[in-house]
């Protein structure tokens, strides 16, 4: 009963994505085109890596690995794609005893390590698990440090009254002050899709920070997961103002990115609305959760998005491991390449 | 919010507190925690929280002065107790932001206390299970980290639970039965002999016992009602044993289990196992906790393989100065490690 690893293929983009969608971990993410489009747009080399035992699949890991001078970082997701969680995705986990899961998981990670270690010589990784993967400790015991990631995940069932109510007066008031005021909420696609990309180069480049996702990234994304994507603008006076961009997966809707603070201050904000009115879609197009990726983490940002809707918190998990030069030029780059690369553009804007 | 150091006569108010909230555990019992400072050479520091005039919710404290280094621990080193931390009450009908709201106020004003008033330069703190949320730590300059149970869910019965094991593993369930191996309960006498067995088991592993007995005697007399003690003999004579706590629905397997000093074939542990299932079931339990197995790299498979527990969670905070960073990892490296190997041959059998 040995575990063995194997780096997939274009060929078994197929089985890949069976496994995704028939686990638990399984993210839009991980699809087999999402990565490819990734690996595309990341400047790094992708290993899908398929684990197999008695060659039955047993979990995937993909994995991006990026060089930087004498640095070779593993990634799984890698930066500039705004993928919030990657990491490994077990087959069967739910249907299988605690003590086969963490065979599994525990032999396939062991597997890893070593391909990350001797075949990607990597000195920096940093992974971010799926949200359904509660169990960081595989990564601990080989050496990584973790840390967590937050979500707030809303509860469609209640009904859309219902969750009008939890807002208080002054959320009501703005999204009725809002419409009064000829701000509209529409379901974009793909020109609405790139609108809001270069909203939010706009907004970023304000706050002197760099957006380093590609316009062509999205746009792939957008003609692959045309489907899943739900694109949502706000206009007033027939410009667009602001806008989402969210995505449907497995009867949940994710708020993934956008909500820029328009450029012209208004009164009241669009975004109260812009997220009530995603909120209003996801409900009736039958979703049962509403997930804000990622906020509730943000010491600043949180207490916008508990006030609505009454949210429960969920933690997940991001481990990560460097060696002693990796860990030195990591704190270079985001305490003096990082802040001075924006504030320089900025200035040349 | 205000902050109210309890007092004796507020030991009812603070057990109340206890008793309503999801986050209480019979750690946080006021008598527990008077017993703990008696035994860990700490003052605790049992603050209430309060907001227009109703508490809110409390965090028992425990300090101590090591030289330079001024620490607080909740819950403190050496008094076998898995988490403590804050506990709120009234937060049933509360929605998600004021909760928030509540706990974030909470937080600021411990902290404050904390920095101001003992002036702590390393702070630990282990958060109950129920208490799932650790971000004011982390945004107030904590590192958090992580701890793991094994839960096994009891409500499907012994029978289920039996049948959930490998067929060598129920073999040999019933060949200690017929080799007269048998699990039974026991009191004070009995604790104390675990104890010693423990004591005995480290000392072959050259590490450390730091609960001392009289602690937990004084904890079994307050406490008899919560504590269950089983120990496992072969011929008559006790190889291994493990005390128990129950509390609101839940058995938590606490001290205990040592490897019998003699290899008994087969295992008095794996008998005591099944046999403490069994109570659990009978008695009604919900669930029954093996506290901290799952989080030890070393011991996890052995527990995992057993009644097809589920995974849980909890989370711990600390907050080190640059000096007592330097400290605490002088300690852990270098006198801990001495410690525990010299103390077997300094002082004989029971090191404490």
């Amino acid at each position: 009963m040995t575990i063995e690893l194997r780096i997939a293929s274009s060929e078994d983009k197929k089985e890949w994505d069976r496994i995704i969608s028939e686990s638990p971990h399984g993210t839009l993410f991980h699809h087999w085109d999402w990565l490819k489009i990734t690996e595309k747009h990341t400047r790094t080399t992708l290993f899908p890596l398929i684990g197999l035992k008695d060659s039955t699949a047993i979990g995937v890991f993909p994995l991006f690995l990026q060089k930087k001078g004498i640095v070779r970082m593993v990634f799984s997701p890698p930066a500039h794609a705004s993928i919030l969680s990657l990491g490994p995705v077990l087959a069967g986990y739910d249907t299988i005893k605690q003590e086969k899961r963490e065979m599994n998981y525990i032999g396939f990670q062991n597997l890893v390590e070593d391909f990350i270690s001797h075949e990607l010589q990597a000195q920096y990784i940093s992974i971010s698990l799926p949200p359904a993967l509660q169990d960081p400790r595989p990564f601990s015991w080989s050496g990584y440090t973790f840390e967590l990631q937050y979500d707030y995940i809303v509860d469609l069932s209640i009904g859309l009254e219902s969750l009008f109510q939890t807002l208080d007066k002054n959320g009501r008031q703005n999204i009725r002050r809002a419409k009064k005021r000829g701000i509209s909420i529409e379901v974009g696609g793909k020109n609405e899709c790139e609108k809001i990309f270069d909203l939010m180069v706009d907004r970023y480049t304000e706050q002197g920070k760099n957006v380093s996702e590609s316009r062509q990234y999205y746009s792939e994304i957008y003609d692959c997961f045309r489907d899943y994507l739900k694109i949502f603008v706000a206009k007033s006076e027939g410009e667009i103002i602001s806008g989402c961009i969210d995505f449907h997966y497995r009867g949940t809707h994710f708020s993934w990115i956008g909500n820029p603070k328009p450029k012209k201050p208004i009164s009241p904000s669009p975004n109260d609305l812009l997220i009530w009115e995603s909120v209003r879609y996801a409900h009736d197009h039958g979703c049962r959760y509403y997930v804000t990726m990622n906020a509730a983490g943000d010491k600043r940002l949180h207490s916008y998005y508990v006030s609505k809707f009454n949210p429960k918190l969920k933690a997940h998990f991001s481990v990560k491991k460097n060696s002693w030069l990796a860990g030195l030029l990591e704190t270079g780059y985001s305490n003096v390449v990082k802040p001075f690369r924006g504030r320089f553009r900025k200035m040349f804007q | 919010m205000e902050l109210r150091i309890a007092q004796n006569a507020d030991a009812k108010e603070w057990d109340r507190i206890i008793a309503e909230s999801p986050h209480g555990t019979l750690f946080h019992h006021w008598d527990w925690l008077k017993i703990t400072e008696k035994h860990t050479r700490t003052k605790l520091f049992p603050l209430i929280g309060i907001k227009d005039g109703v508490s809110i919710g409390i965090i028992p404290l425990f300090f101590q002065k090591n030289g330079p280094v001024r620490m607080v621990f909740s819950p403190p080193p050496h008094a076998a107790i898995f988490y403590l931390g804050p506990v709120f009450v009234g937060i049933a009908g509360l929605t998600q932001e004021k909760w928030e709201i509540l706990y974030m106020d909470f937080h600021g004003s411990v902290e404050n206390f904390i920095k101001n008033d003992l002036n702590a330069n390393y702070i630990h703190i282990a958060l109950s299970p129920s208490l799932q949320d650790p971000r004011p730590f982390t945004w107030s300059g904590y590192t958090v980290g992580s701890s793991y149970d094994y839960v096994t869910d009891l409500r499907n019965g012994a029978d289920h639970l039996f049948q959930s094991l490998d067929k060598k593993q129920r073999q040999d369930l019933n060949r200690a039965k017929k080799r007269g191996i048998s699990t039974e309960m026991g009191g004070q006498k009995e604790i104390n002999l675990i104890l010693d067995l423990m004591t005995n088991r480290y000392e072959e592993q050259t590490k450390a016992v730091t609960v001392s007995p009289g602690y937990i005697t004084d904890v079994y007399d307050k406490f008899k009602d919560n504590i269950a003690v089983f120990v496992t003999r072969n011929e008559g004579e006790i190889v291994t044993g493990l005390i128990d706590l129950q509390y609101r629905d839940t058995l938590y397997s606490w001290i205990g289990n040592p490897k019998p000093r003699r290899p008994v074939s087969p295992s008095p542990n794996d008998l005591m196992a099944w046999e403490i299932i069994r109570y659990g079931c009978e008695r009604e339990y919900k669930s029954l906790v093996t506290m901290g197995a799952a989080g030890n790299e070393r011991l996890h498979t052995y527990y995992a393989s057993k009644f097809d527990p589920g995974l849980s969670i909890r989370y711990h905070a600390k907050k080190t100065s640059f000096i007592s960073g330097i400290f605490e990892k002088g300690y852990t490296t270098i006198l801990k490690p001495f410690f525990g190997k010299t103390m077997p041959y300094l002082c004989g059998k029971r090191m404490m």
